[in-house]
Protein backbone atom coordinates (compact mmCIF):
# COMPACT_ATOMS: atom_id res chain seq x y z
CA UNK A 1 0.00 0.00 0.00
CA UNK A 2 1.16 3.44 -0.57
CA UNK A 3 1.26 6.49 1.69
CA UNK A 4 -1.00 7.66 0.00
CA UNK A 5 -3.76 4.69 0.20
CA UNK A 6 -2.89 4.62 3.56
CA UNK A 7 -3.92 8.45 4.30
CA UNK A 8 -7.21 7.50 1.95
CA UNK A 9 -7.93 4.91 4.38
CA UNK A 10 -7.70 7.07 7.51
CA UNK A 11 -9.72 9.68 5.73
CA UNK A 12 -12.42 7.09 4.80
CA UNK A 13 -12.06 5.65 8.41
CA UNK A 14 -12.99 8.96 10.01
CA UNK A 15 -15.62 9.57 7.66
CA UNK A 16 -17.70 6.98 9.51
CA UNK A 17 -17.87 10.02 12.39
CA UNK A 18 -20.56 12.84 12.49
CA UNK A 19 -20.03 14.05 16.21
CA UNK A 20 -16.65 15.88 17.53
CA UNK A 21 -16.53 13.47 20.65
CA UNK A 22 -17.07 10.53 18.65
CA UNK A 23 -13.98 11.25 16.80
CA UNK A 24 -11.74 12.28 19.80
CA UNK A 25 -12.39 8.87 21.36
CA UNK A 26 -11.48 7.18 17.93
CA UNK A 27 -8.35 9.20 18.25
CA UNK A 28 -7.55 8.20 21.53
CA UNK A 29 -8.52 4.48 21.03
CA UNK A 30 -5.98 4.28 18.47
CA UNK A 31 -2.79 5.95 20.76
CA UNK A 32 -4.01 3.39 23.46
CA UNK A 33 -3.33 0.69 20.78
CA UNK A 34 -0.12 1.64 20.00
CA UNK A 35 3.13 -0.50 20.90
CA UNK A 36 3.89 0.07 24.01
CA UNK A 37 7.69 2.22 23.77
CA UNK A 38 10.59 0.60 25.68
CA UNK A 39 10.88 2.77 28.70
CA UNK A 40 15.13 3.26 27.63
CA UNK A 41 13.37 4.78 24.40
CA UNK A 42 11.87 7.66 26.14
CA UNK A 43 14.70 9.56 26.16
CA UNK A 44 15.87 13.17 25.85
CA UNK A 45 17.49 12.16 22.45
CA UNK A 46 14.15 10.87 21.42
CA UNK A 47 11.88 13.67 22.83
CA UNK A 48 10.52 16.09 20.31
CA UNK A 49 10.91 19.59 21.70
CA UNK A 50 8.13 22.06 21.16
CA UNK A 51 5.50 19.88 22.20
CA UNK A 52 2.71 21.44 24.80
CA UNK A 53 3.03 17.43 25.84
CA UNK A 54 5.58 14.78 25.75
CA UNK A 55 6.21 13.27 23.04
CA UNK A 56 9.34 10.60 22.51
CA UNK A 57 9.89 9.40 18.69
CA UNK A 58 12.50 6.27 17.70
CA UNK A 59 13.21 4.71 14.97
CA UNK A 60 15.08 1.78 13.16
CA UNK A 61 15.78 1.11 9.49
CA UNK A 62 14.93 -2.46 8.13
CA UNK A 63 14.79 -3.51 4.88
CA UNK A 64 14.92 -0.39 3.39
CA UNK A 65 12.30 0.62 5.13
CA UNK A 66 11.83 2.68 8.70
CA UNK A 67 9.72 1.97 11.46
CA UNK A 68 9.01 4.59 14.12
CA UNK A 69 7.87 4.17 17.58
CA UNK A 70 6.45 6.73 19.89
CA UNK A 71 4.43 7.15 22.97
CA UNK A 72 3.35 10.00 24.42
CA UNK A 73 1.82 11.47 28.14
CA UNK A 74 -1.75 12.94 26.67
CA UNK A 75 -4.08 10.74 25.40
CA UNK A 76 -5.21 12.86 22.18
CA UNK A 77 -1.39 13.61 21.49
CA UNK A 78 -0.59 9.78 21.65
CA UNK A 79 -3.62 9.40 19.14
CA UNK A 80 -2.40 11.95 16.77
CA UNK A 81 1.35 10.38 16.69
CA UNK A 82 -0.96 7.06 16.56
CA UNK A 83 -2.69 8.32 13.03
CA UNK A 84 1.07 9.54 12.02
CA UNK A 85 2.87 6.26 12.12
CA UNK A 86 -0.35 4.70 10.76
CA UNK A 87 1.13 6.43 7.49
CA UNK A 88 4.40 7.00 7.66
CA UNK A 89 6.19 3.51 9.69
CA UNK A 90 7.16 0.96 7.75
CA UNK A 91 7.53 2.65 4.80
CA UNK A 92 10.64 3.24 2.46
CA UNK A 93 12.15 6.03 3.58
CA UNK A 94 12.59 7.94 0.46
CA UNK A 95 8.28 7.77 0.24
CA UNK A 96 8.17 9.26 3.86
CA UNK A 97 10.78 11.76 2.78
CA UNK A 98 8.38 13.20 -0.12
CA UNK A 99 5.26 12.51 1.19
CA UNK A 100 3.10 15.84 1.55
CA UNK A 101 0.10 15.11 4.39
CA UNK A 102 -3.28 16.06 3.30
CA UNK A 103 -5.51 14.01 5.55
CA UNK A 104 -4.86 16.45 8.75
CA UNK A 105 -7.15 19.07 7.15
CA UNK A 106 -9.88 16.33 5.83
CA UNK A 107 -10.73 15.19 8.76
CA UNK A 108 -11.06 18.27 10.44
CA UNK A 109 -8.29 18.06 12.41
CA UNK A 110 -5.60 21.43 11.25
CA UNK A 111 -6.97 23.17 14.33
CA UNK A 112 -4.17 20.71 16.28
CA UNK A 113 -1.80 22.38 13.24
CA UNK A 114 -2.21 25.68 14.30
CA UNK A 115 -4.22 25.86 17.92
CA UNK A 116 -1.30 26.37 19.51
CA UNK A 117 2.46 27.88 18.33
CA UNK A 118 3.77 24.99 20.80
CA UNK A 119 1.54 22.07 19.41
CA UNK A 120 3.69 19.16 18.37
CA UNK A 121 1.93 17.67 15.73
CA UNK A 122 4.08 19.91 12.56
CA UNK A 123 7.53 18.99 14.74
CA UNK A 124 6.01 15.33 15.02
CA UNK A 125 5.97 15.59 11.04
CA UNK A 126 9.09 17.42 10.57
CA UNK A 127 10.84 15.05 12.95
CA UNK A 128 9.44 12.07 10.95
CA UNK A 129 10.71 12.96 7.83
CA UNK A 130 14.51 14.55 8.95
CA UNK A 131 14.72 10.66 10.62
CA UNK A 132 14.04 9.41 7.00
CA UNK A 133 16.44 11.99 5.37
CA UNK A 134 19.06 10.64 7.43
CA UNK A 135 18.89 6.59 6.74
CA UNK A 136 18.34 8.05 3.55
CA UNK A 137 21.71 9.45 3.12
CA UNK A 138 23.56 6.39 4.80
CA UNK B 1 13.56 49.19 27.79
CA UNK B 2 13.23 49.83 32.12
CA UNK B 3 15.68 46.92 31.89
CA UNK B 4 17.73 48.12 29.48
CA UNK B 5 18.10 51.45 30.47
CA UNK B 6 17.42 51.18 34.21
CA UNK B 7 20.46 48.74 33.85
CA UNK B 8 22.64 51.25 32.83
CA UNK B 9 22.23 53.64 34.35
CA UNK B 10 22.00 52.58 38.16
CA UNK B 11 23.47 48.74 38.05
CA UNK B 12 26.93 47.74 38.04
CA UNK B 13 28.74 44.65 38.01
CA UNK B 14 27.97 42.35 40.63
CA UNK B 15 24.53 44.61 41.90
CA UNK B 16 21.90 42.14 42.43
CA UNK B 17 18.06 41.80 40.86
CA UNK B 18 15.72 40.05 43.08
CA UNK B 19 12.76 38.07 40.84
CA UNK B 20 10.59 35.60 42.17
CA UNK B 21 9.78 32.47 40.69
CA UNK B 22 5.55 33.56 39.66
CA UNK B 23 6.92 36.08 37.32
CA UNK B 24 6.15 36.12 33.67
CA UNK B 25 8.75 35.46 31.47
CA UNK B 26 8.27 39.08 30.07
CA UNK B 27 9.26 40.38 34.03
CA UNK B 28 11.99 37.46 33.61
CA UNK B 29 14.28 37.48 30.13
CA UNK B 30 14.70 41.51 29.91
CA UNK B 31 16.20 41.58 32.72
CA UNK B 32 18.29 38.24 32.13
CA UNK B 33 19.36 39.41 28.80
CA UNK B 34 20.18 43.71 30.13
CA UNK B 35 21.66 42.21 33.47
CA UNK B 36 24.13 39.32 31.71
CA UNK B 37 25.51 42.51 29.43
CA UNK B 38 26.51 44.27 32.66
CA UNK B 39 27.59 41.40 34.89
CA UNK B 40 24.75 42.29 37.23
CA UNK B 41 23.07 39.14 39.28
CA UNK B 42 19.91 37.81 39.16
CA UNK B 43 18.91 35.98 43.00
CA UNK B 44 15.93 34.28 42.93
CA UNK B 45 13.25 35.71 45.84
CA UNK B 46 11.87 32.56 47.90
CA UNK B 47 8.13 32.27 48.19
CA UNK B 48 5.21 31.74 50.09
CA UNK B 49 3.83 28.17 48.48
CA UNK B 50 1.21 29.71 47.12
CA UNK B 51 3.22 31.68 45.18
CA UNK B 52 3.16 35.35 46.68
CA UNK B 53 6.11 37.41 48.33
CA UNK B 54 6.28 36.53 51.84
CA UNK B 55 7.75 40.02 53.44
CA UNK B 56 9.66 38.17 55.98
CA UNK B 57 11.25 36.10 53.07
CA UNK B 58 11.68 39.46 51.36
CA UNK B 59 13.71 41.23 54.70
CA UNK B 60 16.06 37.70 54.42
CA UNK B 61 16.53 38.45 51.10
CA UNK B 62 17.83 42.05 51.19
CA UNK B 63 21.43 41.42 51.31
CA UNK B 64 24.65 43.64 50.39
CA UNK B 65 24.24 44.66 46.61
CA UNK B 66 20.22 44.26 46.01
CA UNK B 67 19.70 47.11 44.13
CA UNK B 68 16.26 46.40 42.75
CA UNK B 69 13.12 44.09 43.11
CA UNK B 70 10.72 43.46 39.75
CA UNK B 71 7.97 42.04 41.05
CA UNK B 72 3.76 41.19 39.59
CA UNK B 73 1.31 43.07 41.24
CA UNK B 74 -0.99 40.25 40.93
CA UNK B 75 -0.21 36.51 39.03
CA UNK B 76 -1.33 35.59 35.94
CA UNK B 77 -0.95 32.13 37.48
CA UNK B 78 -3.07 31.99 40.59
CA UNK B 79 -4.54 35.70 40.45
CA UNK B 80 -3.17 35.97 43.66
CA UNK B 81 -2.20 39.54 44.75
CA UNK B 82 1.16 40.91 46.79
CA UNK B 83 1.15 43.41 49.19
CA UNK B 84 2.61 45.28 46.49
CA UNK B 85 2.43 48.62 49.35
CA UNK B 86 4.33 46.56 52.08
CA UNK B 87 7.16 45.56 49.68
CA UNK B 88 7.77 48.89 48.42
CA UNK B 89 7.86 49.83 51.49
CA UNK B 90 10.16 47.86 52.80
CA UNK B 91 12.57 48.40 49.53
CA UNK B 92 12.00 51.85 50.08
CA UNK B 93 13.27 51.36 53.38
CA UNK B 94 16.11 49.58 52.09
CA UNK B 95 17.25 51.88 49.24
CA UNK B 96 16.02 48.64 47.15
CA UNK B 97 14.35 50.36 43.32
CA UNK B 98 10.55 48.49 42.93
CA UNK B 99 9.59 47.75 39.33
CA UNK B 100 5.85 46.30 39.50
CA UNK B 101 4.61 44.24 36.46
CA UNK B 102 0.91 45.36 36.77
CA UNK B 103 -0.37 43.64 33.72
CA UNK B 104 -2.94 41.31 35.82
CA UNK B 105 -4.13 44.14 38.11
CA UNK B 106 -4.96 47.15 35.81
CA UNK B 107 -8.61 45.90 34.12
CA UNK B 108 -9.46 44.52 37.64
CA UNK B 109 -9.03 47.25 40.19
CA UNK B 110 -8.51 50.58 40.77
CA UNK B 111 -4.47 51.55 40.97
CA UNK B 112 -2.75 54.50 42.37
CA UNK B 113 0.76 54.28 41.63
CA UNK B 114 1.59 57.62 43.39
CA UNK B 115 0.01 55.74 46.76
CA UNK B 116 1.63 52.33 45.73
CA UNK B 117 5.03 54.30 45.67
CA UNK B 118 6.75 51.99 43.26
CA UNK B 119 9.27 53.55 41.22
CA UNK B 120 8.22 51.64 37.86
CA UNK B 121 5.09 50.27 36.99
CA UNK B 122 3.95 48.79 33.45
CA UNK B 123 0.95 47.06 32.18
CA UNK B 124 0.27 45.80 28.14
CA UNK B 125 -2.82 47.45 26.81
CA UNK B 126 -4.45 44.12 25.48
CA UNK B 127 -5.12 43.34 29.38
CA UNK B 128 -7.09 46.59 29.31
CA UNK B 129 -8.83 45.46 26.66
CA UNK B 130 -6.54 47.88 24.07
CA UNK B 131 -5.09 46.80 21.02
CA UNK B 132 -2.27 44.14 20.79
CA UNK B 133 1.42 45.95 20.90
CA UNK B 134 0.61 49.25 23.07
CA UNK B 135 1.57 49.57 26.95
CA UNK B 136 2.29 51.95 29.22
CA UNK B 137 4.93 52.67 31.84
CA UNK B 138 5.04 54.35 34.49
CA UNK B 139 8.48 55.61 36.24
CA UNK B 140 9.92 58.31 38.45
CA UNK B 141 10.92 61.47 36.73
CA UNK B 142 13.83 61.72 38.57
CA UNK B 143 14.80 58.20 37.16
CA UNK B 144 13.50 58.44 33.96
CA UNK B 145 15.52 61.78 33.66
CA UNK B 146 18.97 59.56 34.31
CA UNK B 147 18.16 56.72 32.35
CA UNK B 148 19.83 56.72 28.55
CA UNK B 149 17.56 56.21 25.46
CA UNK B 150 16.47 52.82 24.73
CA UNK B 151 16.13 53.62 21.09
CA UNK B 152 17.14 56.25 18.47
CA UNK B 153 15.46 58.26 15.88
CA UNK B 154 11.91 60.13 15.51
CA UNK B 155 10.84 62.79 18.17
CA UNK B 156 13.36 61.38 20.64
CA UNK B 157 15.95 63.85 19.51
CA UNK B 158 16.72 67.08 20.37
CA UNK B 159 19.30 67.58 17.91
CA UNK B 160 21.41 65.50 15.77
CA UNK B 161 25.38 65.76 14.53
CA UNK B 162 27.03 63.46 13.55
CA UNK B 163 29.13 63.40 16.36
CA UNK B 164 26.87 63.65 19.34
CA UNK B 165 23.23 63.93 19.88
CA UNK B 166 21.10 65.04 22.58
CA UNK B 167 17.75 64.34 23.87
CA UNK B 168 14.32 65.55 23.71
CA UNK B 169 12.19 65.84 27.12
CA UNK B 170 10.20 62.68 28.84
CA UNK B 171 8.30 61.71 27.67
CA UNK B 172 9.50 62.21 24.31
CA UNK B 173 13.00 60.75 24.56
CA UNK B 174 11.46 57.18 25.10
CA UNK B 175 9.61 57.06 22.49
CA UNK B 176 11.88 56.59 19.22
CA UNK B 177 10.44 56.10 15.80
CA UNK B 178 6.91 56.72 14.60
CA UNK B 179 4.73 56.48 17.03
CA UNK B 180 1.53 53.86 17.27
CA UNK B 181 -0.84 56.44 16.66
CA UNK B 182 -3.75 54.37 15.65
CA UNK B 183 -2.92 51.40 18.72
CA UNK B 184 -2.84 54.19 21.35
CA UNK B 185 -6.16 55.98 20.50
CA UNK B 186 -7.68 52.36 20.66
CA UNK B 187 -5.86 52.30 24.08
CA UNK B 188 -7.02 55.61 24.94
CA UNK B 189 -10.71 54.62 24.02
CA UNK B 190 -10.66 51.12 26.07
CA UNK B 191 -9.55 53.36 29.30
CA UNK B 192 -12.88 54.96 28.28
CA UNK B 193 -15.10 51.75 28.03
CA UNK B 194 -13.10 50.75 31.31
CA UNK B 195 -13.78 54.07 33.28
CA UNK B 196 -17.47 53.86 32.16
CA UNK B 197 -18.27 50.16 33.77
CA UNK B 198 -16.43 51.64 36.53
CA UNK B 199 -13.10 49.85 38.10
CA UNK B 200 -15.43 49.31 41.72
CA UNK B 201 -18.50 47.83 39.85
CA UNK B 202 -15.89 45.29 37.55
CA UNK B 203 -14.26 44.13 41.03
CA UNK B 204 -17.88 43.52 42.38
CA UNK B 205 -18.98 42.08 39.24
CA UNK B 206 -16.08 39.70 39.11
CA UNK B 207 -15.61 38.97 42.87
CA UNK B 208 -19.17 37.40 42.44
CA UNK B 209 -18.04 35.22 39.42
CA UNK B 210 -15.15 34.54 41.22
CA UNK B 211 -17.05 32.51 43.95
CA UNK B 212 -19.54 31.00 41.81
CA UNK B 213 -16.36 29.68 39.86
CA UNK B 214 -14.64 28.26 42.43
CA UNK B 215 -17.87 26.98 44.04
CA UNK B 216 -18.48 24.50 41.24
CA UNK B 217 -15.35 23.67 40.40
CA UNK B 218 -14.21 22.32 43.69
CA UNK B 219 -16.85 20.08 42.67
CA UNK B 220 -15.34 18.22 40.17
CA UNK B 221 -13.74 15.04 40.70
CA UNK B 222 -9.70 14.46 41.43
CA UNK B 223 -9.56 18.15 40.51
CA UNK B 224 -5.96 20.21 41.70
CA UNK B 225 -6.93 23.86 42.09
CA UNK B 226 -3.53 25.94 42.20
CA UNK B 227 -4.88 29.57 42.84
CA UNK B 228 -7.24 29.45 46.03
CA UNK B 229 -8.53 32.50 44.45
CA UNK B 230 -12.01 32.94 45.57
CA UNK B 231 -13.77 35.89 45.39
CA UNK B 232 -10.48 37.51 43.85
CA UNK B 233 -9.58 38.33 40.19
CA UNK B 234 -11.71 35.28 38.40
CA UNK B 235 -9.20 33.11 36.75
CA UNK B 236 -8.74 29.10 38.57
CA UNK B 237 -5.69 27.78 37.52
CA UNK B 238 -6.20 23.83 38.07
CA UNK B 239 -5.73 20.28 36.80
CA UNK B 240 -7.30 16.73 36.64
CA UNK B 241 -5.62 14.45 38.34
CA UNK B 242 -4.39 11.63 36.29
CA UNK B 243 -5.55 13.71 33.16
CA UNK B 244 -2.82 15.79 30.68
CA UNK B 245 -3.90 19.65 30.74
CA UNK B 246 -3.76 19.34 26.65
CA UNK B 247 -6.01 16.90 26.30
CA UNK B 248 -8.90 18.96 28.40
CA UNK B 249 -7.73 22.36 26.67
CA UNK B 250 -8.02 20.29 23.13
CA UNK B 251 -11.89 19.12 24.39
CA UNK B 252 -12.75 22.09 25.80
CA UNK B 253 -11.56 23.71 22.52
CA UNK B 254 -14.07 21.18 20.38
CA UNK B 255 -16.98 22.32 22.70
CA UNK B 256 -16.51 25.83 22.17
CA UNK B 257 -14.70 27.09 25.58
CA UNK B 258 -11.23 28.71 25.27
CA UNK B 259 -9.13 27.94 28.67
CA UNK B 260 -5.42 28.24 28.38
CA UNK B 261 -3.21 25.20 28.75
CA UNK B 262 0.58 25.21 29.18
CA UNK B 263 3.32 26.74 31.72
CA UNK B 264 1.07 30.40 31.24
CA UNK B 265 4.32 32.01 30.04
CA UNK B 266 5.48 31.47 33.83
CA UNK B 267 7.83 28.53 33.53
CA UNK B 268 9.57 28.66 36.87
CA UNK B 269 6.06 28.89 38.78
CA UNK B 270 5.45 25.35 37.26
CA UNK B 271 8.64 23.92 39.26
CA UNK B 272 7.31 26.17 42.51
CA UNK B 273 3.55 24.74 41.89
CA UNK B 274 4.99 21.21 41.58
CA UNK B 275 3.20 20.43 37.81
CA UNK B 276 4.59 20.25 34.12
CA UNK B 277 1.81 22.31 32.92
CA UNK B 278 -1.60 24.13 34.08
CA UNK B 279 -5.27 24.57 32.98
CA UNK B 280 -6.65 28.25 33.47
CA UNK B 281 -9.81 29.36 33.39
CA UNK B 282 -9.94 33.61 33.03
CA UNK B 283 -13.16 35.03 33.35
CA UNK B 284 -13.98 38.63 33.36
CA UNK B 285 -16.66 40.98 33.76
CA UNK B 286 -18.45 40.56 31.00
CA UNK B 287 -18.75 36.65 31.82
CA UNK B 288 -22.19 35.48 33.25
CA UNK B 289 -23.09 32.71 35.32
CA UNK B 290 -24.83 30.62 33.12
CA UNK B 291 -21.21 30.64 30.89
CA UNK B 292 -19.42 29.32 34.12
CA UNK B 293 -21.87 26.26 34.86
CA UNK B 294 -21.72 25.48 31.00
CA UNK B 295 -18.10 25.63 31.22
CA UNK B 296 -18.38 23.21 34.24
CA UNK B 297 -20.68 20.79 31.70
CA UNK B 298 -18.25 21.31 29.55
CA UNK B 299 -14.99 19.75 31.56
CA UNK B 300 -16.92 17.02 33.02
CA UNK B 301 -17.67 15.86 29.25
CA UNK B 302 -14.33 15.88 28.50
CA UNK B 303 -13.16 14.56 32.00
CA UNK B 304 -15.61 12.02 30.66
CA UNK B 305 -14.20 11.32 27.20
CA UNK B 306 -10.67 10.79 28.55
CA UNK B 307 -11.28 9.02 31.55
CA UNK B 308 -13.10 5.49 29.14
Amino acid sequence: MTLKEREQEIIADFNFFHEWDEKYEYIISLGKELSPMEPGLKSVKNLIKGCQSNVWLSSYFKNKKVVFCADSDALITKGLVALLLKIFSDAPAKEIALFELSFVKSIGLDRHLSMNRSNGLVKMIEKIKKISLNYLKE
Amino acid sequence: MVANSFTEAFLKSGDVVLLGEMEHHSNIVPWQLACKKRGVKIKKLNLKNNGTVDLKMLKESIVEGVKLIACQHISNVTGLQNDIEEIVRICKKNNIYTFIDGAQAIAHQEVDVQNIDCDFYCFSGHKCFGPTGTGVLYGKQELLNAMPPYMGGGEMIESVSLKTSSWNRLPYKFEAGTPNIAGFIGLGQAFLYLKKIGLNEIQKLEKELSIVLYNEIKKINNIIIYSENEGGVPICTFNIKGLHGYDLGALLNEQGVCVRTGHLCAQPSTHLLNTNSFIRASLCFYNTKEEIYSFIERLKRANQILSK
